[in-house]
């Protein structure tokens, strides 16, 4: 029987391969020796593209200098400093043309919004609630090489919109000068001439809200000022103003009649402690009518102090305290009925003593202290006085959370009250703080 | 009263900034980093009183400038800055001090972004979604010592323009200082050529002119979006990541809390190694070589696991 050609050779075929296992380590072995080649022939080839790349590096850099291997600079160039800019982006996806943007005024908008539980009954702004206390529309952009011009509204959901600021700043005025004209916040000591969003707490101090008003002391005038070199390393800050009467919301310190402006002047000195750390001392003094009658007048004198250490990039200690005393002319009342007339405090006076301290880069704790005695006040208690206690979240460089506790004890019925604030602190658009 | 007046004139004359070489008056030059300081005092020599403002230990885009600064702008003949929107405290900063020389586009700005080959220019639209965001393209470009050169040639011819009479001294101490920064550079070139390619993590975006003068791939930060604190989240991503690419380096400045990198480099095995941002923020960093030096050392340092 004569078999197919073909199941011979498969049966040959057969016999002269390996059983199995045989073929398998010869394959591993195989294998193993490929990869061994490989990796020998990949560190050749890396050899020879770091050399390569060497060259390249060193042809680039001959190409750049123009010169031969040793690089001389016999004539260097002093090119323009206006050399060529990478693609510029400006307007890019935008929509926008290049240079359009920069004719627009920069435009920011910082949301307050504030979730407060109180027991105070009297309250006029209701006690357990949250509300947008303030939304400010910042709106601000150079005039003309001279002068810058800002504005800002608060808007809120419980109190009509209101003009904040609206100001222009001239320079370059002789001896380096700087002059405001229009509504701004004058620089009278620290809390009060600060936007809200820039306190270290939910609220002011109480001798800012007592004398000055519960958003701080915008007016109207004009002031001048500049920063001077003073001896010892001292930085002087010297301002004068003339503002309006009157005062802000609820603040005492003056009438609220605007028949007479008030003329305020502040002496900053600020000196360095070291490359991280510094000290303020400011003087403030103020002159203006108690009422109506412009005879009666108000003359105060604050003195702050603030120490700034930031000890690490993350860590920062601010302490500060405040202290506003008054001279009133008018400080009697006479009673319509009986013709008799009562005395009040001729000097009140106010202070705080604030303590922050940001422990990491997102978080900071403080406390405040606060006593101010009450202008005209016929209480037995004629002053108020609180502590509270902070805490500061930083959930971005945009949002901020903080939670306060609040004590006070007030003369009016001689009741104490505790609150408890969670505010959010929200910033969209460019909004530049003003370097305190 | 006037024997008065002359003595206050006299006592205000000892104010002013004199050269001590010559004693004629030094051009005041307001930087709003050390590491430009440096390098305008190694091209203008004793010509120039340099001040600094942003201490170089904080991270330059947060800065509170204070008083002392405020006068150091107003009194400058020339603000040399990081242009583009490095400094977001450099607009409030001019503002106070009033200086309108200073101002942009004034004859006493130098703006040393211009000219330098930005990196990360935004091909889309941005919004706070993306961070901190830099809208004109990555803004730490003095991290490259190949930028270091048109800096210095931009400081040398601003230089030049506000004191044309001694341009030839500018020019000379340009000619030494670029001789000696090319010296270095084909040495770094030499040295970061075993590390080409690798990979490292960064804790903030602030490292892609050094990474691409050394080869070094930089694509993963601690922070999730620039400016946004790291996340556990983001920290469990970065541990797989690294652990799959097998990256063993994560690098930071001073000035960033070091405590997530830790944590991380404890869950991966990999070394955290301190670079600096700025000239002087480490006493290594002594001035703009020894900067550029330390940073690429200490990164070739860590890559070769030594």
């Amino acid at each position: 029987m004569r078999l197919p050609i073909w199941i011979l050779a498969f049966a040959c075929a057969l016999c002269t391969v390996p059983p199995v296992a045989a073929l398998a380590e010869t394959t591993n072995e195989e294998v193993a020796y490929e990869l061994k080649e490989m990796k020998k022939a990949l560190q050749v080839q890396n050899q020879l593209i770091q050399k390569q790349q060497a060259k390249i590096d060193e042809l680039e850099r001959r190409l750049e200098t123009g010169a031969g291997s040793k690089v001389v600079y016999p004539e260097p160039a002093l090119p323009e400093p206006t050399g060529a800019r990478a693609p510029a982006p400006a307007g890019k996806g935008l929509g926008l043309p290049g240079q359009i943007g920069a004719l627009l005024p920069e435009i920011g908008l910082v949301g307050d919004i504030v979730a407060t539980t109180s027991e105070d009954a009297a309250d006029t702004e209701g006690n357990d609630r949250i509300s947008a206390r303030e939304v400010e529309l910042v709106v601000g952009s150079n005039v003309d090489p001279y002068s810058r011009f800002d504005a800002s509204f608060a808007f809120s959901d419980f109190e009509e919109t209101s003009l904040e600021e609206a100001y222009l700043t001239r320079w370059g005025l002789p001896w380096d000068l700087k002059a405001r004209f229009g509504r701004f916040f004058p620089r009278v000591g620290k809390a009060a001439s600060i936007h809200r969003d820039s306190l270290s707490t939910v609220d002011e101090p109480l001798v800012i809200r007592r004398y000055f008003g519960a958003e701080g002391f915008a007016r109207s005038g004009a002031d001048i000022g500049g920063t001077f070199q003073g001896p010892l390393s001292w930085v002087f800050e010297p301002s004068v103003g003339i503002l309006e009467g009157g005062m802000g919301e609820g603040g005492t310190m003056f009438g609220t009649t605007r028949r007479r402006p008030t003329a305020y002047g502040h002496w900053k000195n600020y000196r360095d402690l070291s490359d991280s750390s510094g000290v303020e001392l400011g003087f403030t003094g103020l002159i203006g009518s108690s009422d109506a009658d412009p005879e009666f007048e108000v003359k105060t004198l604050g003195v702050d102090v603030t120490y700034l250490n930031a000890f690490t990039p993350t860590t920062k200690m601010k302490l500060q305290s405040e202290l506003f005393v008054q001279q009133r002319d008018e400080s009697f009342a006479i009673d319509p009925d009986t013709g008799e007339t009562r005395q009040f405090d001729r000097h009140p006076w106010g202070a705080y003593a604030l303590a922050e301290y940001r422990f990491a880069p997102q978080w900071a704790v403080g406390a405040r202290a606060d006593h101010v005695r009450l202008v005209d006040s016929a209480q037995s208690r004629h002053y108020d006085q609180g502590v509270s206690a902070f805490l500061t979240f930083y959930q971005s460089e945009w949002a901020r959370w903080r939670l306060q506790f609040r004590h006070e004890e007030r003369a009016r019925d001689e009741t104490d009250d505790n609150a408890v604030f969670l505010q959010g602190t929200f910033a969209i658009g460019t909004h530049k703080h003003q370097i305190q | 009263m006037r024997k008065t007046i002359a003595i206050l004139l006299a006592v205000i004359g000892t104010w002013a900034p004199v050269s001590p070489a010559r004693g004629e008056p030094a051009i005041r030059v307001a930087a709003t980093l050390s590491s430009f300081a440096d390098l305008v005092k190694q091209i203008g020599g004793d010509r120039v009183e340099v001040s600094t403002i942003a201490p170089p230990r904080f991270n330059p885009h947060f800065i509170e400038p204070r008083p002392s600064d405020v006068l150091k702008v107003k009194k400058a003949d020339l603000l040399v800055h990081g242009g583009l929107d490095l400094e977001a405290w450099r607009g409030p900063l001019l503002d106070a001090a009033g200086n309108p020389d200073l101002f942009p586009g004034g004859k006493g700005e130098l703006d040393l972004s211009r000219g330098i080959p930005l990196l990360e220019v935004p091909d889309r639209q941005l919004s706070r979604l993306d961070g901190d965001i830099h809208l004109f393209g990555n803004p730490h470009y003095w991290t490259s010592p190949e930028n270091g050169r048109i800096m210095a040639r931009a400081i040398a011819g601003k230089l030049s323009e506000i004191d044309p009479t001694h341009a030839e001294e500018y020019r000379k101490r340009l000619a030494d200082f670029l001789t000696r920064l090319d010296g270095k550079i084909a040495e770094w070139k030499q040295l970061s050529s075993s590390v080409r390619g690798k990979e490292v993590i960064g804790y903030h975006n602030e490292w892609p002119y050094l990474m691409e003068f050394v080869g070094v791939k930089l694509e993963q930060f601690l922070e999730p979006k620039p400016g946004i604190p790291p996340s556990p989240k983001h920290l469990g991503f970065l541990e797989n990541y690294m652990k799959e690419r097998g990256i063993k380096v994560i690098i930071q400045p001073t000035y960033f809390p070091k405590s997530s990198s830790e944590v991380l480099a404890r869950r991966t095995g990999a070394t955290v190694v301190i670079l600096c941002q700025s000239v002087k923020e480490l006493p290594e960093a002594s001035d703009y070589i020894a900067f550029v030096d330390y940073n690429v050392r200490q990164l070739v340092r860590a890559l070769e696991g030594k």
